[in-house]
């Protein structure tokens, strides 16, 4: 497990792709930050929190998928899970190791894009008296867990049922269309118990609805974790459920 | 004899295409096995069932002793490397890149070896060439690397000079030879390019509509392309009555030409039709060719 880890790691590590992602990561939450003090010098820093939890949504959480999918897939087409297979790796710890070095990806994304809010937060002269970091720390939880869920999990399970270039369309539409039921169930019943679940499977949904902001912490963050924990290790069951019995190429 | 590779009633489903029925094969201890059969026989599936990469419906086989039932085989598929289809690389890194990928798969300590790895290859000159700017011998070659990688005993190459250059195809016939002679590396070779395999393989298996048609080595092929001259003669009448007073085989094929399937002496047999009025036109030495061979165990239909 540990030679595979290895050598996904340095896939993960050599590729530009991942780089993009952290410039990504970096420029989204200055940017925002600066663009917001300029247009309104001495506002808190509130505004591009809201802003950035959007783009974190839009973008990153993309992106994290996007990765995860394009590197996957490539070794499939490449004859890389052949050569795992020749050399005597289970199948179980091919698709464990996946799971592991692109939650890692994930969790690298999330921490430099709030890094990186924070610093130039700190940097630009926003007041951080307002911050709760304990609120920010768990925003950062309920985020990493929504995207393990619907971009990691969903990403890889697209991967193992279509290896190729056609996954990535599937997975860009199937991402944002999630979001649509749980936003127009959430209009029509804004108090219902199932929607409530639905909304907090899927990231787009549930971030994106009622102005949430970066600083300010989720409400009820533990069911939300429930929620999206639960949705995104069923997608990992049956994607593993998949992968141990397809025949590959 | 000791085997590498043996299978054992192999079959293979896709919902109502059947890829293998009831395959057996048995490939030798330090052979050079040429898996013989049309596109579409069963090769590339038999090949990623020994790979794991698919599972058989029914049957099993056995890797270096190794039932495939058994756990054992994880650790006995590592004393093996392969190509299917294509070789496994990663484009955008240099051939030692590929290879140092591969030793971290295998949990090597070091980097030790690759430089070897890679001048038996002959691409030790490349540099920083990525993989994707190699050209498709080159590329080939440097699979070969890539599954070497463990010090494997055992290669499985499926069309390994399938849409190589006449150069590509000597320096791939050169290596293969190179390797199962100096390092006694057992390879199972399927192709379709049969002129090409018969310069390289000592073991055959024809395969069939995923059936195994028949299996023998080179030197039973060789006795069963026999040779034959191919005579023009003015008269076939009083050609036969000359072999068969010979008692050689032959076949009549007109009024002037005839097949002779032995080696006569040309100037008895010029001296014995002068004697019957006869004039030997011409003749010339022919040879069924393993492609010849082929077609005649499995018939001139196509798979496609």
């Amino acid at each position: 497990m540990s030679k595979l880890l290895r050598a996904d790691l340095s896939v993960l590590f050599r590729s530009k792709l991942f780089y993009g992602m952290i410039l990504l990561c970096i420029f989204l939450p200055a940017v925002t930050n600066l663009e917001a003090y300029l247009s309104e010098p001495g506002a808190p820093l509130l505004a591009p929190s809201v802003t950035l939890t959007m783009f974190l949504c839009l973008f990153v959480g993309n992106f994290i998928g996007g990765l995860a999918l394009v590197l996957i897939s490539a070794e499939f087409t490449s004859g890389e899970i052949r050569n795992k297979l020749i050399m005597g790796h289970k199948r179980s710890d091919i698709f464990a190791s996946w799971v592991i070095v692109y939650s890692l990806e994930m969790l690298i994304a999330i921490i430099v894009f709030f890094g990186v809010f924070l610093l130039s937060g700190i940097i630009i002269g926003y007041d951080m008296s307002v911050c709760d970091f304990g609120e920010i720390l768990m925003n950062m939880l309920v985020i990493t867990v929504m995207f393990f869920g619907n971009s990691l999990a969903l990403s890889i399970l697209i991967t193992i049922i279509l290896p190729d270039t056609k996954a990535f369309i599937i997975f860009y539409v199937l991402y944002e269309a999630l979001a649509v039921p749980g936003i127009l169930l959430y209009e029509k019943y804004p108090d219902s118990i199932i929607v409530k679940i639905i909304n907090r499977c899927f990231a787009l949904s549930y971030l994106t609805l009622d102005d949430k902001a970066l600083i300010v912490g989720f409400d009820e963050p533990w069911f939300t974790i429930a929620c999206s924990l639960t949705f995104g290790v069923v997608i990992i069951a049956i994607a593993k459920l998949l992968f141990d019995r397809k025949d590959l190429k | 004899m000791e085997y590498v590779l043996r299978t054992n009633a192999l079959t293979k489903k896709y919902k109502k295409f059947e890829a293998l029925k009831g395959l057996s094969m048995n490939v030798p201890k330090g052979s050079i096995y040429g898996f013989v059969g049309r596109n579409g026989a069963g090769k590339t599936t038999l090949f990623r069932i020994i790979c794991g990469l698919q599972f058989s419906t029914s049957g099993e086989f056995e890797l270096f002793g190794t039932n495939s039932n058994d756990a054992g085989i994880l650790k006995a598929r590592n004393r093996m490397g392969a190509i299917v289809e294509a070789p496994s690389l990663f484009p955008e890194m240099t051939a030692r890149e590929n290879l140092e990928h591969q030793y971290k798969l295998l949990g090597m300590p070091n980097y030790d070896g690759i430089s070897e790895l890679l001048s038996l290859v002959g691409l030790e000159n490349t540099q920083n060439k990525k993989t994707k700017n190699f050209s498709l011998g080159m590329r080939q070659r440097l699979g070969i690397a890539v599954a070497l990688c463990g010090n494997q005993d055992f290669l499985m190459l499926d069309e390994p000079i399938n849409g190589l250059d006449p150069q590509g195809i000597i320096e791939m016939r050169e290596l293969i030879l190179k390797l199962n002679r100096e390092k006694g590396i057992t390879f199972l070779i399927s192709s379709h390019i049969l002129d090409e395999l018969a310069k390289l393989a000592t073991y055959y298996g024809f395969i069939d509509s995923g059936k195994m048609v028949r299996e023998m080595s080179a030197d039973e092929i060789e006795d069963a392309c026999h040779k034959s001259l191919k005579v023009n003669v003015s008269s076939t009448a009083a050609l036969a009555r000359v072999l068969d007073k010979m008692s050689l085989e032959y076949k009549i094929l007109s009024d002037n030409d005839a097949n002779i399937y032995a080696r006569p002496g040309i100037s008895e047999l010029v001296t014995a039709l002068d004697k019957e009025g006869c004039k030997l036109n011409s003749c010339s030495e022919q040879e069924e060719t393993l492609e010849g061979f082929f077609i005649s165990l499995v018939g001139g239909g196509s798979n496609e």
